[in-house]
């Protein structure tokens, strides 16, 4: 026998010990290889879904590259941990390190390229399943399965690379030891966690100071400091301050010394202790995944309520040019081509021009746009709105956005300076309707509108829309509908012109077609962030199984021991059952809150509107995930235990 | 009065080839007595130890231990009554890392919670009492085999026990440990009159019993009582263990020539 045979020899006799180890890489593979095929499927690579969706994707990619690394390095400290003794064994034999080291590089390659092939295969299995889910979340027609190279070599080479450097990391890892610490392997019992008072007292500080941000006038510089405080403040709370907790719990001495408290809460320090870091990051994929999932389930909300609430089917927006000039031919050509294909479908249509200034408010955050009494009254016809009958010129009808997070704060608003205090008006009237695709609306007198236009700012432009009012259409259906593949065809039109022209100034809107594709990419992009959150808290189940498992005999021993001095089979499951739950639970609860006091603040800011909601729907799904897994590792931990009992 | 009673004890193995650990035992043991089983390897001594620690059951017979038969107890009951009946004293100690000595010693009194100024009065006698006061603070990993003996001891007796079962005490510690030890359990005996149970392979250990019994291939062979001198009844204790065949490495270090 030679030495690459021992040390295949070494995996393949010992399976059971290598299992879990190669089971994580194997799963890092797989889960990487899967996304690899849906991110380079045919269909997704063209889709016209805009880049930063795309980008989005790719991002995903790394997060999942990033996390597998660390994913596969922790197992093989764990196992390498469980090993020690064999290694200590081998150095008393007389191997010698460059040996050792050898053996460990030779061992870890096999495993990697072994769970690389099992990873793939797979792989492949999964990512039929994914495909399919994927393309119903995107709102596509089916993902047909296909041979997907690209995302084969793009797995090897990675997983190859991440071997690699993992097995020369993990030389480090045994080199440091010395043979008695080697012999006496895991045995040897630990030192009490210490945590730092200041450190502890940092991490406060950086929440209190991210909460006091978020409180702040947002601002998108902040957000990045936000999110550093935050990722610090949770950092040293599993670090620190959490230990520090502990041990002021363990202080208290009428807690403490009181039924199980005392066997689970000096085992808890040791426990947190060792998983802080997995458990920070778990926070903050958890957190920050929950925060998309709420983002975006919101403005999937408020996306369908503009949809319904948006009173014209198709809006055709043209804006002055640099010389203050409108481009008659084109708008006439191109609304004539509108004109016509409503037209060939049959479908009944009323039309109206308008234009509109948007001056700024100062009263009124956000955009207002400024329309002609006469233009106004010729809308009211259409959309069944009363008309007005005249105004004085420094009078206003001001029409709110039923959208906007601030209805209420408009409400008071009696009087509208414009153009930077160039022009004042007194609103006589309000009420609630959207007539115009952004903003607010603001009705003056026709000689007002003329003289505000000459107050207007240099850069500030007029604009002329084309809006088309389709009775048909009122009660809308989605997404196959004629208004959504009409809509599409001129939206992608003027796009196609933007692109030929520079300078555009011609925007086709179209609710329908707007909505579908946000909610699209919205969907697409809950979908990355749940699978990825996913993986995250199924691999971090799995890592507690596997360190509960690699404490077993210990914890097997202790039990057996404390059994015959007394401790019922209850009080074991009590104590086992707190420890788990807390080692399960503690970083979901932590994300939870943090999630739901950034978005409750940052919503406030933002005017996103209520969020709560969503985001205990994201929470609530990763929290039935994780219970179900908790159930499983306890049945499973405990039935070892009760073996022991006696 | 009697605190423990065994009557025609036998254990069964079964299996491929069932094994008669012990066969018929009878024993009889007075409150407040010092009584240390012996015996060579495989004897069953420690079949026995376990049976009446009651976390193995007789195929039959009977033990009886301050007049209640916890045989026939449900678990729960069973551990409860362990917990506040009986005290263990192990070989390897059986401290937790995880816990200060002295949260160690007043762990069983936890599991039944006791007042916090409870535990602390009889935590302080019962470290005063066994010179590891000073230690109460440190953790396992810190202090000597003798001292973490010591503290298993005082965890064992700090409920005041019927019953005290020592399983090898001193097997895992040095000649000097074991004498401090064994002094200590003896001491224990004397001031609360604890009834105590000991085996062991170590000649100097028993010498510290009032009676020996001995067991051979899982019966009862004989037993010898101290008189007034500790050491003719060790030396008496040898000859019946070279008697009994026991062999030599068995035999205690400090073995007199």
């Amino acid at each position: 026998m030679n030495f690459r045979q021992f040390a295949l020899n070494n995996v393949r006799r010992n399976a059971r010990a290598y299992s879990a180890y190669f089971l994580s890489s194997a799963f890092a593979v797989m889960i990487f290889f899967t996304y690899a095929v849906f991110i380079f499927h045919p269909d997704i690579v063209n889709n016209p879904m805009g880049t930063t969706i795309k980008r989005g994707m790719n991002v995903a990619e790394y997060v999942i590259f990033a996390f597998s690394f660390l994913f596969v390095l922790y197992s093989i400290s764990a196992f390498l941990k469980v090993r020690k003794k064999e290694f200590g064994i081998l150095s008393i034999l007389g191997s010698e390190g460059k040996q050792l080291n050898w053996l460990i590089f030779l061992e870890n390659m096999l495993i990697g390229i072994a769970s690389i092939l099992i990873g793939l295969a797979s792989g492949l299995l999964l990512s039929k399943l994914f495909l399919l889910i994927g393309a119903r979340v995107a709102e596509m027609k089916e993902l047909s399965f296909y041979l997907p190279w690209k995302a084969m070599a793009l797995t090897t080479i990675c997983f190859l690379a991440l071997f690699f450097v993992i097995s020369l990391l993990t030389l480090f890892l045994v080199r440091q030891n010395r043979v008695l610490e080697l012999i006496q392997g895991s045995s040897k019992p630990k030192s009490e966690p210490k945590a730092s008072v200041w450190l502890s007292f940092l991490s406060m500080a950086c929440f209190v100071g991210a909460f006091y941000l978020m409180k702040q006038k947002f601002d998108p510089d902040n957000l990045i400091f936000i999110v550093l405080l935050g990722t610090i403040a949770t950092y040293f709370f599993f670090t620190q301050l959490s230990i520090f907790i502990i041990r002021l719990l363990k202080k208290n001495r009428p807690f403490f010394w009181r039924g199980t408290n005392l066997l689970w809460v000096s085992e808890m320090a040791y426990k947190v202790k060792d998983n802080a870091r997995m458990f920070f990051m778990i926070t903050i994929v958890i957190a920050m995944s929950c925060s998309v999932i709420g983002i975006i389930l919101n403005v999937n909300g408020q996306m369908a309520q503009a949809f319904k609430k948006s009173e014209f089917a198709y809006n055709y927006v043209t804006s002055q040019d640099d010389k203050w000039k409108f481009d008659f031919t084109q708008i006439k050509k191109d609304t004539t081509k509108i004109d016509q294909e409503l037209k060939k479908a049959g479908i009944k249509y009323k039309k109206i021009r308008y234009s509109t200034l948007s001056p700024g408010t100062k009263e009124i955050e956000g955009s207002t746009e400024v329309m002609k009494v006469s233009s106004f009254n010729r809308l009211a016809d259409i959309y069944d709105v009363p008309k007005v009958s005249s105004l004085q010129s420094n009078e206003t009808l001001l029409i709110r956005n039923p959208l906007s997070a601030d209805k209420e704060k408009i409400k008071k608003v009696k009087n509208l300076t414009m153009a930077k205090g160039k022009a004042s008006f007194i609103a006589i009237k309000q009420f609630e309707k959207k007539l115009v695709p952004y903003g607010h609306l603001a009705v003056i007198s026709d000689s007002a509108y003329a003289q505000l236009k000459k107050k207007m700012p240099s850069a500030a432009r007029e604009d002329i829309s084309t809006s088309y009012y389709i009775p048909e259409w009122s009660k809308n259906q989605l997404p196959d509908s004629l208004e959504t593949k009409i809509g599409k065809k001129f939206v992608n039109l003027s796009r196609e012109n933007a692109k030929t022209q520079e300078d555009s100034i011609v925007i086709f809107q179209s609710r329908a077609y707007d909505y579908v594709m946000i909610k699209q990419a919205m969907n697409i992009a809950s979908f990355i962030g749940v699978f990825i959150a996913a993986i995250f808290s199924l691999s971090t189940a799995s890592f507690l199984y596997f360190k509960l498992y690699t404490d077993l005999n210990q914890d097997r021993y202790l039990v057996y021991s404390l059994s015959r001095m007394g401790l019922s089979t209850k009080e074991m499951k009590r104590s086992a059952t707190i420890q788990i739950a807390a080692l399960f639970f503690i970083p979901l609860v932590v994300a939870g809150l943090e999630t739901l006091i950034a978005l409750s603040l940052l919503n406030k800011q933002l005017g996103l509107g209520d969020s709560l909601i969503p985001t205990l729907m994201g929470i609530g799904s990763f929290f039935t995930v994780q219970l179900i897994y908790f159930f499983i590792v306890r049945s499973r931990y405990l039935t070892q235990l009760k073996r022991v009992m006696v | 009065m009697e605190m423990l009673k065994v009557q025609g004890l036998s254990k069964l193995y079964a299996g491929k080839v069932s094994t008669r650990a012990l066969t018929d035992i009878q024993l009889s043991v007075e409150q407040g007595e010092f009584v240390g089983i012996m015996g060579p390897s495989g004897s069953g001594k420690t079949t026995l130890l376990n049976m009446v620690a009651t976390v193995d059951t007789p195929t039959s017979g009977e033990i009886i231990i301050n007049g209640k038969n916890p045989h026939t107890f449900k678990k729960n009951k069973l551990a409860k009554f362990r917990r506040r009946h009986l005290g263990f004293v192990f070989q390897d100690f059986n401290l937790l890392d995880t816990l200060t000595i002295a949260e160690n010693i007043v762990l069983p009194l936890t599991l039944d919670k006791e007042s916090v100024k409870e535990m602390d009065r009889k935590l302080n006698a019962v470290a005063e009492k066994l010179g590891i006061v000073e230690i109460l603070k440190k953790r396992t990993y810190e202090v000597s085999g003798g001292q973490q003996q010591r503290a298993a001891i005082a965890r064992a007796v700090i409920h005041s026990p019927s019953l005290l079962l020592a399983d090898e005490p001193t097997g895992a510690l040095d000649s000097k440990s074991s004498r401090t030890v064994m002094e200590m359990i003896e001491m224990i005996n004397e001031t609360e009159g604890t009834t105590t149970l000991l085996v062991t392979h170590d000649a100097q250990a028993a010498s510290y019993c009032h009676r020996v019994v001995f067991i051979k291939d899982g019966q009862l062979h004989s037993e010898i009582h101290r008189g007034s001198n500790r050491q003719a009844f060790f030396q008496e204790i040898i000859d019946m263990l070279s008697f009994l065949g026991g062999n030599d490495h068995e035999l205690s270090s400090v073995r007199v020539k």
